[in-house]
Order: structure tokens, then sequence, then C-alpha cells
């Protein structure tokens, strides 16, 4: 559930939620890249074993089902939505 | 490279799915109207008041709600049928992004505390289009330019960007596109079976005051929202993304690419000999390689495109920022990846990701193309018009109307069933990707398995984002006097818009946010003393130069006159 709000101090200054966000996507970024690195490396491997990697998307599949409802075609109808904008 | 604010307006698609699991339609507006109570509740508001600067009536048109601002200077409204958020003024594409993920929260947070939340689950799903009617909604962008001295070279300056900004905006969906499934252009929709964009089926001019219809690859409306020194370039061609990389390589790039342009920058840059056609030829190319043709000659796929205006960028921009520097190595970074292989962009081109992990396998495990699947969508899409929905089985006369079809891919009706099944699946998928909720949305399966990359890891930011305006720009001022309001029990005395604050019942002030990268302090601190004051406080009111003050016009030139003098 969604938290009730404090009612906060008058604030001259409010504070700036930005501070350190460059740094830390930049970091995201750079773990990501060698994350990247890892995965190629792991994936090439996986690509010379065609089971593992059908068990790794099994299970995201898996997954997915549960999510997914059990008649799409009345999902897709249902979800009805008016011209925006 | 200068500042300039920027943010977005994103249209949330709402539905409704009971606990037996069947969606049911709701009704958006009386939804809204539960927000409108919750979200006073919740958040410190101050009501919205932009009919005062559209008096025409324009609004009766098409259902609008003013709704509130909240105290991060963005704003919740209710437009044609849709809860509408808007982001505070921002100065990054990177600061954009955190806000736009503060409202997808709030959004989501609000929508789950409505009455109808204890029957089932409000669902909001951040997409543009619905698969029933083909309707669309948007995900705009704001950027503010500087207008040109006089209005003949601003004009003759908008038609340059018009010209420089085309080529861009039709080819930045390789890398911002949010991937949809079919194609809604009928000489397309037998060969198109999934796309790049959302929106790319819906754009059908270069340019154009219209939103809901007639849109345009640039929105000429020139609403500035601020002084009369700024346009607020409006865009509207841009899909609602999911990642967070691709959001603000939507907002990074095309902030960089203003740039150039006000740099005169990019003369050499080649326009496209018909940009609705290749907005569209790129849309239904997930290899990225499509030839372009441009007026001088040339074809370039979207590749090349891009990088003209990355290869331009960085020989501009010397010494960017690190907000810049960051947005052009992700640009750099991606177009590399996007010539080698699309798909290594899995983790975080929403477009991608939903090919590679919620198409592709659909696909594989019905050992089928998406050639077959798009002749098929074709073929199923006439027959739903035709009203077979019923029993989901064709007609003798049916099947001898689209035969031919199927013939000419190699298709034969037996497998008319597995498609029509697959055709479902796969929109529901689509749907469910965008699907805000981190127990059911697929995006959010995704990166909870560290399959798409989460840039904004950092809760406290995004909480914050939720309650404070971003530090360097007029949304400060709003802030201010929504908290000030409510500290003093006087928000009932204050009208806000994007430019303009209103304080006062009887004697108001009004100050004009004309200049959005100012944050207003000096002035606030003196209306607010002033309002706050005694008669000695009322010397406090020097500052009104800058104030354009609604008090009665004598009491005022006699104040104004009493400075003056000094």
């Amino acid at each position: 559930m969604y938290q009730q709000t404090q009612q906060p101090e008058v604030e001259r200054t409010p504070p700036q939620p930005t501070t350190d966000l460059l740094a830390e996507i930049e970091a995201r970024l750079r773990q990501d890249k060698q994350a990247t690195t890892d995965r190629e490396a792991a994936q090439a491997a996986l690509d010379q074993r065609a089971t593992a990697i059908d068990t790794h998307m099994v299970e995201l599949e898996a997954r997915i089902a549960e999510i997914l409802s059990a008649n799409p075609e009345e999902f897709m109808i249902r979800f009805l939505q008016t011209e925006g904008e | 490279m200068e500042k300039r604010v920027c943010g977005l307006e994103t249209e949330y698609a709402l539905s409704f799915e009971a606990r037996d699991s069947q969606l049911r339609n709701l009704d958006a507006g009386a939804i809204f109207g539960d927000i409108e109570a919750i979200l006073p509740q919740t958040h410190l508001t101050l009501e919205a008041d932009s009919f005062r600067r559209n008096p025409t009536g324009q609004h009766d048109a098409i259902a609008i709600k003013e709704g509130w601002f909240v105290e991060s200077g963005a704003r919740c409204y209710y437009d044609a049928g849709h809860v509408e958020w808007a982001t505070p003024e921002t100065t990054s594409a990177q600061q954009a992004v955190l806000y736009e993920l503060a409202g997808d929260r709030t959004v989501l947070a609000l929508a789950r505390s409505v009455p109808m939340a204890r029957r089932g689950r409000v669902m909001v799903i951040k997409n543009n289009v619905d698969y029933v009617h083909g309707h669309t909604y948007g995900c705009h962008e704001n950027y503010q330019v500087v207008r040109r001295r006089s209005a003949r070279e601003d004009r003759a300056f908008f038609r340059m960007l018009v010209q420089q900004l085309t080529p861009f905006l039709v080819t930045r969906q390789i890398f911002c596109g949010a991937g949809k499934i079919g194609c809604a252009d009928p000489q397309a929709a037998r060969t198109v079976g999934f796309q790049l964009s959302q929106r790319a089926d819906f754009i059908e001019r270069e340019l154009s005051p219209e939103t809901r219809a007639e849109r345009a690859i640039i929105n000429e409306r020139d609403e500035s929202l601020s002084g009369q020194r700024y346009r607020r370039l409006h865009l509207i061609i841009g899909d609602s993304n999911l990642s967070p990389y691709a959001s603000i390589l939507k907002l990074g790039t095309t902030r960089i690419t203003l740039h150039l342009i006000e740099q005169s920058a990019l003369q050499h840059v080649p326009r496209l000999v018909d940009p609705i056609a290749a907005l569209k030829a790129v849309s239904y190319d997930p290899t990225c390689r499509v030839l372009l043709p441009t007026v001088d000659g040339q074809c370039l796929s979207p590749i090349a495109l891009q990088r003209l205006y990355l290869d331009t960028a960085q020989q501009v921009l010397r010494e960017p920022d690190q907000a810049t520097y960051q947005v052009l190595s992700m640009w750099q970074d991606t177009l590399d990846q996007l010539e080698r292989d699309p798909l290594l962009l899995r983790d975080r081109l929403d477009w991608v990701a939903k090919q590679y992990y919620l198409f592709n396998p659909l696909l594989k495990q019905e050992m089928t193309t998406w050639e077959e699947v798009a002749a098929w969508s074709y073929v199923i899409d006439q027959l739903r018009c035709e009203d077979t929905a019923q029993t989901g089985r064709p007609t003798s006369q049916q099947y001898a109307r689209y035969q031919h079809i199927l013939q000419r891919h190699g298709l034969d009706w037996s497998a008319y069933e597995a498609q029509r099944q697959l055709y479902f699946q796969l929109r529901e998928r689509d749907l469910r990707y965008h699907d805000l909720d981190s127990e059911y949305g697929l995006f959010a399966l995704l990166q909870a398995r560290n399959l798409m990359l989460r840039l904004y890891a950092n809760e406290e930011a995004i909480v914050t984002a939720c309650n404070h305006p971003p530090g360097d720009t007029r949304a400060v001022a709003r802030a201010r006097v929504i908290r000030w309001a409510h500290e003093t029990g006087r928000a009932a005395e204050v009208l806000l818009d994007w430019g303009r604050i209103q304080i006062g019942g009887g004697n108001p002030r009004i100050i004009q946010l004309d200049e959005p990268l100012e944050l207003y302090e000096g002035m606030l601190d003196s209306v607010l003393r002033v309002l706050h004051g005694t008669d000695d406080q009322q010397d406090e009111i020097r500052l009104l130069g800058e104030v354009q003050c609604e008090l009665p016009p004598r009491g005022l030139r006699a104040l104004l006159r009493r400075f003056m003098s000094r």
C-alpha cells in the first residue's frame, strides 16, 4: 500500500534527488559492461550446449506462463482503451 | 552544452482484472475521480489551473480534468480517457527519467488505493496502443528551445529545426522503439509481424499541430508555458519506454541533437526523400539495415544516419558535462551493438527484449516465422472484422476469400487454430510487458531476473523524486508554494499553472515563471513575507518590480511610487 507522506517542513532549498544519480548510473553501466563481457563469454559457452540455454529459457517461460491469463483472446479483446492525447 | 529543461507526459492505460482473472472495462474518468480524492491524502498537492491560460472552451471537446500539481512539481491530470502524469521540468535526460519512474510509481500506488482495487486489480499499462480498436495514446516529450530574436528569424530557425531534426526522429526508433506486434497499415500488414515502434503506425504527417489526428513527426503546436523567449518543442512521436536505458537515450540524444541544430552544426545531414515512408520502413525492419533514400541521392541505413548525428556531436561537444558525456557513450555503444547484432541489446532496449524473451520463444515453440505470423495476422484480423470472433471458425466463403493470401506465403488452413492462438498470445505478452505491477509485469519480471539493465537501483532516489522537485528548475518554486500553502492552511488562495503562480485571496499576487531555469527564490520570499506580514513588512514588496501584481491598481501604483522614489 502507498505510504502516507509526512508533512514536510518548509525548506528553502529542497534536496536534489539527482545528487549522485549520474555517478550511480555510470557505476551501473561500468558494472554492466563487465557483466556483458562475462555474459557474452558465457553465452558462447552455452551456445555449444543448447540444452543449457533451453533450460534457462524454459525456466523463464514457466514463470511467464504463471503470469499470463488462461485465455489470451479474452485478455486482448477486453483491453480496450480510448484514443488519447 | 547549455542548460535546457525537458520533461515527459505519459498517458497510462487503465484496465481492471477481477479476481476471476477476467479483464473488465473500467471508466478511467471515474478512477481518476477516485485518484483525485486520494492524491491530496498521500501527497502535498494544489489544484492545477490552466483554464485561465486557455479560456477558449477547447477543453469541452474532449474530457479533460485539470488535476493536481504535487510537491515534486509534477502534475497528475485526466486527458481524453487516460490518467496522465507530467514530470516536473528537469535539466538532463537522466533526471527526467528519474522523475518518469517516480511518476510510474505514484500512478501505480494510486491505482492500488482506489476503492475498486478491493475487488481486483486496477492494471496500469504504460504502453501506446490497444489491439482491439487500434487506439493510440501518447508519451509526449517537451524540450525548451530558445527563440530567435525576430519573428521572421524564428520562423526560419524552426524550418531549419524541422528539416534537421526529422531524419534523427525517423531513425531514433532503432533504440527507443518499444516494440509492437503487427501493423495497422493494411498495405504492410501481410508482411509485418513485428515492428520496432508502437507509434510509427499512427504518424501521418511531417509537421502538424494536431495530436488526436494527423499526428506528425514534429508537432508544431507553439505553446510556450514560459516566457515568449522560449518555444516548447512538443514531440508526440515517441513510445512509452519501460527500459530506463532506452528512455535516457530517447531524451538525451534528442537534447544533444537540438543543441547541434542551434549551433548550426547539422547542415550536412541529408534530408529524407519521404520521411513518413522512411519512418515506417525503419519501424518494420528489426535488422536496422533498411536503406533510406535521401534527397542528395544517397541511401543510408538508420544506423548510418544516427552515426552522422553522433559523429557531429562528438566533434562539437569537446568538453561535455557529465550527463551529456554519459549519453554520448550510451549512444555510441548502442549503435555499435546494433551494427553487430541488435539482439545483443536485449538487456536494455524494449523492442529487443520483447522480441528475444517474449516472442521468439513462442515462435520457436510453434515452429513458425515472423513472415508466417504476419500473413496469418492479416487473415485473422480480417476474419475478426467480419465477426467470426464468436465462433473463431471461418466460413467456407471466408476460406475461399483468403486462400490466395495463404497460398502466396506457402501456408494452408491446417495451421489456422495454432496461429490463431499465437495471434492472441503474442498480443497478451506485448500488453503484459508494459504492466507496471512488479508481480504481473513482464518487463518487471525480466528486470527482477537481472535480464534487463537496472540503472536506477537506488530506491531512495526514486522515493525522494516522488516528493521533491529537481533542484535546478522553476519546479522548485511550484513545490515551495505547495508546501507553503499547506503549512499556512492557505491552499484555497493559490492557483497554479506551469508558468504562473497566483497567491492571495482578495489581493492576489501573480508570479510569472517565465524562465524555466530560474528558482524564483527571492521573488517568492518577498511575496510570501508580504502575505504573512504586517504593514512594515510591506516594504518587502520592492521586489514586486519583477512580479506582475493584481492588486487594486491604485494601491499598487502607490506602493511602487513609494519605492521608486527611494
